[in-house]
């Protein structure tokens, strides 16, 4: 899974959002280093429907504008859980190798 | 309606309806609030191509659904490697090979093989096996690279190492499967695998022994002659009266994907015929070049817009 796909998913861990407080949300899981684009948005949006792993939740008219809210499902919710424990566990793995390396210096060189 | 709200809104129609139906409104709401949060009345830079290009690819997939894609892909996967399993085995390597073979391979410069074909087909196989193995973004690399390489064996068909080349005929086929192949998901599903290796070992199953018995039927002096062997097995014929057979029985049966994806795979060997019949009907090598110019453009275009839209850090790919 690629990392944009895999910070909608986490934006929508704590409950439905709209599209621009996906893109916020995003931006801010990163550290501003990733910042969606609305075309760029909709197209995951469209392809993580079709997977099921989001569906559409509700839609209200604020300030003559439509937003439509999104929400993990079920499967959704299953599969963020295993990326991010894959991510964890790989992050986990790299730093027992650099604080291995740092106790005993760079090997092979 | 203000400038910026039109703007979008004359963007977002390069979606197809029925996408505008069921999310214009809400993608421009989200076009509207992200821009007032910056303190936009202008349309970032490059959002406005990026929203074609999206709408574009949309209404590409509209015409041609996911569905009908992968199916596709999933064959033309099996199919180009089942041949290319075939002539790697049958006729670039041959360990049990006469005299004259081995004497030819012994300087073509690729060890066992009788030329530069066998890259050709090493990298189908290869992609195929990536393909099965789950990492399909990276078989559809290797695939891509086949084009480029069938190019080069028509393109250098005097130099020693393209001597053994199969016709551009056969060049054509592999290139246009490869383009079948590429249009399929990067991701493809567990269930993708699964077509992919029946359509596989079910081709590779027709093309050895088809290969074999057509080589009994020569005489000794013909027996490596790899030119003739691919012009009898890639006939198109064969291969557009299979799909539709597959086709009108994916129909009988309900399956209307795979009868769509099978009517694809009668694409390429037709535009064989096609270039066939533009360059005179003799010309295999004007044949495989016609097609080939054009798949490559096709293919290049395709990377290029990927490519720009990966710059779209949104882009899920």
């Amino acid at each position: 899974m690629r990392e944009p796909t895999f910070l909608v998913l986490a934006a929508l861990a704590d409950g439905r959002k709209h599209g621009y407080a996906l893109i916020a949300e995003a931006a801010e899981l990163s550290d501003g280093r990733v910042q969606l684009k609305v075309g760029t948005l909709y197209a995951a949006l469209d392809r993580l429907g079709t997977e099921g792993l989001v569906e559409d939740a509700g839609e209200e008219i604020v300030n003559g504008r439509l937003r439509r809210y999104y929400r993990l499902t079920d499967v959704g919710v299953e599969r963020l859980d295993r990326e991010a424990a894959r991510l964890a566990s790989n992050a986990a793995n790299a730093r027992a190798k650099l604080r291995a390396r740092a106790a005993t210096g760079p090997a092979g060189i | 309606m203000t400038g910026l709200e039109r703007r979008y809104s004359r963007a977002l129609e390069w979606y197809p309806p029925h996408w505008r139906d069921a999310n214009a409104d809400a993608m421009l709401g989200t076009l509207l609030d992200e821009a007032e949060s910056r303190g936009r009345t202008r349309p970032a830079r490059g959002e406005i191509a990026a929203l074609a290009l999206f709408g574009t690819r949309e209404r590409l997939h509209a015409a041609l659904p996911a569905s009908v894609r992968d199916r596709a892909a999933a064959l033309a996967w099996g199919l180009g490697a089942a041949l290319s399993a075939t002539m790697l085995v049958v006729v670039e390597h041959a360990h049990w090979a006469a005299d004259r073979a081995q004497r030819d391979r012994a300087t073509s410069g690729f060890g066992p093989f009788d030329g530069a074909s066998s890259v050709l087909f090493g990298l189908w196989i290869a992609g195929f096996i990536v393909a099965i193995a789950g990492r399909s973004r990276i078989a559809q690399w290797i695939v891509a690279a086949t084009i480029p390489v069938s190019i080069a064996l028509v393109a250098f068909q005097t130099q020693p190492w393209a001597e053994h080349r199969p016709p551009a005929q056969a060049l054509l086929l592999l290139a246009l499967l490869a383009l079948v192949v590429l249009q399929g998901a990067p991701a493809a599903p567990q269930r993708a695998r699964a077509w992919c290796l029946v359509s596989g070992i079910g081709s590779t199953a027709f093309f050895i022994p088809a290969a074999f018995r057509e080589r009994m039927t020569y005489p000794d002096d013909y027996w490596w002659d790899t030119r003739l062997l691919w012009v009898d097995i890639t006939r198109p014929l064969p291969f557009i009266l299979g799909f539709l057979a597959v086709g009108i029985v994916a129909v009988i049966l309900g399956r209307y994907a795979w009868a769509a994806a099978a009517a694809i795979l009668c694409l390429p060997p037709l535009g064989f015929v096609g270039a066939m019949t533009l360059t005179g009907g003799a010309d295999l090598v004007a044949a495989g070049v016609l097609v080939a110019v054009p798949s490559t453009v096709l293919l290049v275009g395709r990377l290029a817009s990927r490519s720009y839209l990966d710059r779209f850090p949104g882009n899920p790919g």
